[in-house]
């Protein structure tokens, strides 16, 4: 069950990130380097997203020979969802601020 | 004396682990860094272990690499924390309770002896009491977890190996009459229990990461012992008995009356103790298992 709780800005920019190309798997490297998030921050995000059911892990398939196969990430359709409604909210968020008023404007 | 032999027996130990590591001629520091850094997550948590490992695998760059895996093994010791494995509450209560009554016996002196308060460098030495606590605690917190077999046996050998060596350690400090004479021999005892416990066990599965362990957990139980006892025989003895040395010394020392001063001298001894002991179980116990395996492989 997905939890109330509001993530933390860095999980944001990874479900952002993410979810800009639901369909395509994404390695942990990369990920990081566009998100602007170092290894010890990123992977327990990406731990706490997978047990939640919002992230997907599976192996790479027909690694070239000489190097491992990397562990690859996408969200899933719960984790795509949470996403929207996340991004949707802080659209919402944003418009409902009052804006400043200019000085000198009638 | 003591301090040069331990400073000796640190240095082989650390060239021992550098060494260990140095032995996986395939993989460069940053891989054999990580590799050791995922090595104690949860089983269930071991794939992520992997994933780390396989992206280390694809960068280039040595600092790239260096940067990347200590990151990693920043995770993998934030994701243990998240996941705590099932296992070993008896030795936590043991260390966390020790350590608890250790804080509180503290506490009693200030009370019981309020010249201690304002005696010179005390809050350093609080300092250095309350950081070497929370290593303890933080180790049994962290790693006196699991079911297998393995931590098993190294919390149960290292418990009993603690106890030993710390009543090892007591008699060696405080010797009984009929034991003036032998002083060596329970020190020798204290010194040698840790590292026998830990081949024991690195012996019975093959491993030397239940060794290691095993020598830690021996150490910390001694050193909290040790300190436990060590300061409720000061209180009662009303820090004696008081030695020649010590009158003298508390003649030019300024201090408010001899038992707050003969206190003083014995929680400081306390302290040492406290962090010395764990130190060299762990520098003996590790350069034990080390020894054992490269005569095993030759």
């Amino acid at each position: 069950m997905v939890r109330a709780r509001r993530p933390s800005p860095q999980t944001l920019k990874v479900l952002d990130s993410l979810a800009a190309n639901p369909s395509a798997w994404r390695y942990g490297y990369e990920l990081g380097l566009e998100v602007g998030l170092r290894s010890g921050s990123l992977y327990p995000i990406l731990v706490r997203l997978c047990d939640r059911g919002l992230l997907e892990a599976r192996w790479e398939e027909g690694a070239p020979a000489g190097r491992p196969p990397r562990h690859l990430y996408r969200l899933t359709d719960d984790g795509l969802e949470h996403a929207a409604a996340l991004g949707a909210r802080r659209v919402v968020k944003r418009r409902a601020r009052p804006r400043p008023e200019l000085r000198g404007a009638s | 004396m003591f301090v040069v032999a331990f400073a000796v027996l640190a240095a082989l130990a650390a060239r021992a682990i550098v060494r260990g590591l140095r032995g996986d001629a395939e993989h460069d520091l940053a891989h054999r860094f990580l590799a050791v850094a995922v090595r104690g997550l949860p089983p269930g948590r071991l794939p992520w272990g992997r994933a780390m490992l396989a992206e280390l695998d694809q960068l280039e760059g040595r600092q790239t690499r260096l940067r990347f895996a200590s990151g990693c093994a920043l995770a993998a010791g934030r994701i243990r924390l998240r996941s705590p494995q099932p296992g070993g509450a008896g030795l936590r209560a043991v260390i966390l309770g020790c350590a608890a009554f250790s804080l509180a016996l503290v506490g009693y002196g200030f009370v019981q002896y309020p010249g201690l308060r304002s005696e010179p460098d005390i809050w350093w030495a609080m300092i250095g009491f309350l950081v070497t606590l929370l290593v303890y605690a933080g180790l049994a917190i962290v790693l006196a977890r699991g079911v297998s077999p393995q931590a098993i046996a190294a919390r149960r050998l290292g418990l009993g190996g603690g106890l030993a060596t710390g009543a090892c350690w007591m008699i060696g400090i405080v010797p009984p009459a009929a034991l003036k004479g032998w002083v060596f021999l329970p020190l020798l005892l204290a010194l040698m229990g840790p590292a026998t416990v830990a081949m024991c066990a690195g012996r019975r599965f093959r491993d030397s990461r239940t060794a290691d362990l095993t020598a830690l957990w021996s150490g910390l139980v001694a050193g909290l012992t040790v300190f436990a006892v060590w300061v409720t025989l000061t209180y009662a003895n009303a820090g004696g008995p008081y030695d020649d040395g010590l009158v003298r010394d508390f003649h030019t020392s300024g201090a408010h009356d001899l038992a707050t001063y003969a206190v003083s001298d014995s929680l400081g001894s306390g302290l040492v103790l406290l962090a010395v002991i764990p130190t060299v179980a762990l520098a003996l116990g590790t350069l034990g298992t080390r020894l054992f395996k490269a005569s095993r492989q030759t």
